[in-house]
């Protein structure tokens, strides 16, 4: 059965990270734009960490599709958070982010900010970015697909929804198996 | 006459008809009158009695081997008409070969049916129209005839290769990384091969004993590269490339006379070629087995999905026969016979490493516009090392037949002589047996976080002999430690990759998403926001790094140790417990008195207790358990295993 989930647009949780890159490193960034996949960074890392990671999203020869850099206001504790994307120079306000701890606790209102783009983006984490040992008890249970068939119930229509995910290239193993 | 097909390589659709045929002919004999027009087309030819006999009926065999230049010669011929090519699985092959006989200037009438002109599983794009043949084919009419279509070319400009298909002399490009012995001793065999020029590139550090020639020179990347950036040192050794026809390998080939006939008799056409490989087990040549060197994807849905992504599912990549074909064939990354040309029209994708999938995608980019990745059996070359995943098996995909997966590639008869002669085997493994345990263990212990106990130890050196006992032990070693956490379990892979096999990450992180989810199933703690010890002792500071994840708090109830730190974790009293949500936290007793402690920690509000024993995460990683099993494997065809083993087996 075909899960909607995998079919969206995926977004890097760390970077595309390996044996060579750590994870959420300026390498596993480099390594993700190299390969077509766009990142998301956190407010709270280095303004040297940032600058670099703005500096390989605006290189063409890393970033051959001139994917976005997003970046994710990460000091909201309570429903989505903001999402940005850079622009030339600066922070444009494009959507919102969802954690995936807070997945079950957004509201309607959350899903729809005031954003500079056409269409707001919508972030959602993918479950696989939970370590499995870790506490999830609120979302024992559930599913990808069964958050964002909740999420995009709520979202307005022009949403643009979005998948982060920490196993990329795994999911893309996972889209062909399913396609097959 | 027509092209002869094959019972293995059965056409796939139906072709025009004789008599379409022979109305198309009729209708263009002006283009043909001189007889100097070559027919190559499944539908028997019935040449119309006012159009002039061909100069060539092509009535060759069909496979992976087929080749026009021998008797058409290189873009010679004034007129084409092609018919129901498309039928065939070789269709790349064969309209690759009348394009390069067609002459510049010269007349392309190509039929077929209609529903086969809508491109493949590949592209969308049918073949004619593919980008090597837009450039230079440019298409003078297209018509539909009942079910069949036919189109009208003229060929404008030569081919892409035309300009350098006179160049005879050859660059043969070495990929180096380390010392490279082999590639010294390549660089001389092949400067002493019987060919018209020759020149030698190393990119990558020039090996000790390289030749001292004008003809041998090195570049290499500007920076080094741990992944194994293969795709730009090819890029660059073509170039760097003085001459047009290109050989690119890697450091691990046997280069011998008979070379040299190989490459000069392939002719002067072609696009990617490569050679079938052998590995030999044994000495004097004995107990061949195939190397990767020609594969086939059968995957055919999502494949746009997979070329977008660089990634492939290792199930569906299988050796075919070597003279079968497929549009989603491709020549493996360790040798390229190829043109210059086209290696600069297309260089390989850079965003890709050692181990990415960078031959496929590069073999499927090529296929996808028109220039088609082939072998010649002309020569078998001989890989001096073998692929520590196909020792005992491989993917075999046979004309005509289902996918064999994990096929035994050994015979019994093999086996019997290499069991008989163990002497005359080389080693499964090319270091002695001590050394190898040493690599490994060292390895093992260089994983980062290891607590001293959490170590491999030293007995497990005196206490292996084989392969499958010593990765046994290992892994029953790493389950009693806590690979839980998704950067330890990683660092764990990246263990295996660095003495097993290099894996890919997508079946790296497969690996762990799969313990992972083992691990939450086993464990116990799984839901808890909130897990803190009771008990301090000894009990307490052997084991609850155990666990695999932290502790808020420990208690005690000693109130001399409230406040103190043991082992990184804070000490508090009992009525701590009453601050916690006891449905989303727990107690982990590190303790022998577990009943009586249990009930204290219930009176203070706690639910759920449990024994450290329990609560440590013990299990088995389940890709290890399996590299047990595939070693044993290897132990039962490989007599020597180690280099010390073949010396005493000679003694």
């Amino acid at each position: 059965m075909r899960r909607p989930s995998l079919t969206l647009p995926l977004v890097a949780y760390r970077g595309l990270w390996d044996k060579f890159a750590e994870p959420r490193s300026v390498a596993a960034i480099r390594r993700a734009y190299r390969r077509d996949v766009a990142c998301v960074v956190r407010s709270s890392e280095s303004e040297s960490v940032i600058a670099e990671c703005c500096a390989i999203a605006a290189d063409p020869i890393n970033n051959r599709e001139r994917l976005p850099l997003l970046m994710v206001d990460d000091r909201v504790t309570h429903g989505a958070a903001p999402l940005f994307l850079f622009g030339r120079s600066h922070w444009l306000r494009c959507g919102v982010y969802v954690p995936v701890r807070r997945a079950h606790a957004i509201e309607r209102t959350d899903l729809n900010p005031a954003v500079a783009t056409a269409a707001p983006w919508v972030l959602v984490e993918s479950m696989n970015v939970v370590q499995v040992y870790e506490e999830h008890t609120i979302l024992a249970g559930a599913s990808d697909d069964e958050i964002l068939s909740v999420l995009m119930e709520m979202a307005p229509a022009s949403a643009q929804f979005a998948r982060v995910s920490d196993f990329v290239e795994l999911d893309f193993l996972d889209r062909q198996r399913e396609a097959a | 006459m027509s092209l002869i097909g094959s019972p293995r390589f059965p056409l796939s659709s139906p072709v025009p008809t004789a008599q379409a045929l022979h109305s198309v002919l009729s209708a263009h004999r002006a283009w043909l009158q001189d007889g100097g027009w070559v027919y190559c087309g499944y539908t028997p030819l019935d040449c119309p009695t006012d159009v002039s006999p061909p100069r060539l009926d092509v009535t060759e065999p069909v496979d992976g081997m087929f080749r026009l230049g021998p008797a058409c010669g290189f873009e010679s011929v004034k007129a084409v008409v092609t018919c129901g090519l498309r039928a065939s699985r070789f269709a790349p092959i064969l309209f690759w070969e009348v394009l390069h006989a067609l002459s510049v200037g010269g007349v392309w009438i190509d039929l077929d049916v209609e529903s086969s002109c809508h491109g493949t599983v590949l592209t969308t794009r049918d073949f004619l129209e593919r980008e090597y043949f837009a450039g230079c084919l440019t298409m003078r009419s297209r018509e539909v005839l009942s079910s069949d279509r036919l189109t009208m070319w003229r060929k404008t400009s030569p081919s892409a290769i035309a300009a350098g298909v006179d160049d005879h002399g050859w660059t043969f490009g070495i990929l180096t990384a380390g010392p490279s012995p082999r590639a010294a001793q390549m660089a001389r065999a092949i400067l002493a091969l019987n060919l018209p020029a020759v020149e030698v590139i190393f990119c990558g550090p020039r090996p000790a004993n390289a030749p001292d020639d004008p003809r041998v020179r090195a570049i290499d990347l500007e920076l080094p590269e741990p992944r194994g950036w293969i795709t730009r040192k090819k890029n660059l050794l073509a170039a760097a490339a003085r001459h047009e026809n290109l050989c690119l390998l890697h450091d691990r080939y046997v280069v011998t006379p008979d070379w040299a006939e190989a490459l000069t008799d392939y002719g002067r056409c072609y696009s990617y070629v490569t050679f079938p490989h052998v590995y030999y087990a044994g000495e004097g040549r004995r107990f061949p087995q195939r190397y990767p060197d020609y594969q086939v994807l059968v995957q055919r849905r999502g494949l746009d999905l997979a070329m977008r992504s660089h990634v492939y599912d290792t199930n569906e990549i299988l050796h075919p026969d070597y003279d079968d074909f497929s549009e989603t064939s491709y020549c493996c990354g360790g040798l390229y016979v190829a043109r210059r040309t086209l290696w600069r029209m297309l260089p390989q994708n850079e965003a890709l490493y050692h181990c990415e999938y960078e031959d496929v995608s590069y073999g499927l980019e090529c296929q996808r516009r028109g220039i088609p990745h082939r072998v010649s059996t002309l020569l078998t070359v001989e890989s001096a090392t073998p692929h520590p995943m196909m020792l005992v098996r491989k993917h075999t995909l046979r004309a005509g037949e289902a996918p064999a997966l994990v096929e035994v590639h050994i015979g019994k008869e093999e086996l019997a002589a290499r069991l008989a002669s163990p002497w005359l085997s080389y080693p499964a493994v090319p270091m002695d047996r001590a050394q190898y345990y040493r690599r490994v263990c060292q390895r093992f212990n260089a994983i980062p976080g290891l607590l001293p106990h959490e170590q491999l130890p030293l007995a497990l050196l005196e206490r292996s002999h084989k392969l499958s006992d010593f990765w046994d032990a290992i892994a029953r070693h790493v389950a009693t430690v806590p690979f839980v956490s998704r950067d330890r379990i990683a660092h764990l892979t990246y263990f295996m990759s660095d003495t097993i096999f290099r894996f890919s990450t997508p079946q790296v992180l497969q690996w762990i998403r799969d313990h992972e989810r083992a691990v939450a199933a086993k464990d116990p703690l799984a839901g808890c926001d909130t897990v803190v010890g009771w008990g301090t002792g000894a009990a307490f500071r052997t084991a609850h790094a155990g666990l695999g994840r932290p502790l808020s708090f420990v208690i005690d109830r000693d109130a001399a140790k409230w406040g103190t730190v043991v082992d990184g974790v804070t000490v508090r009293g009992p009525s701590a417990l009453r601050d916690l949500d006891p449905a989303r936290s727990a107690v982990v007793v590190f303790s022998c008195y577990f009943d009586d402690i249990k009930r204290a920690a219930m009176a203070e509000g706690a639910t759920r207790v449990i024994a450290a024993s329990d609560a440590c995460a013990h299990l088995p990683f389940r890709p290890l358990s399996n590299f047990v099993g595939y070693f044993a494997e290897v132990e039962k065809y490989y007599p020597n295993l180690f280099a010390d083993t073949v010396r005493r087996a000679v003694a």
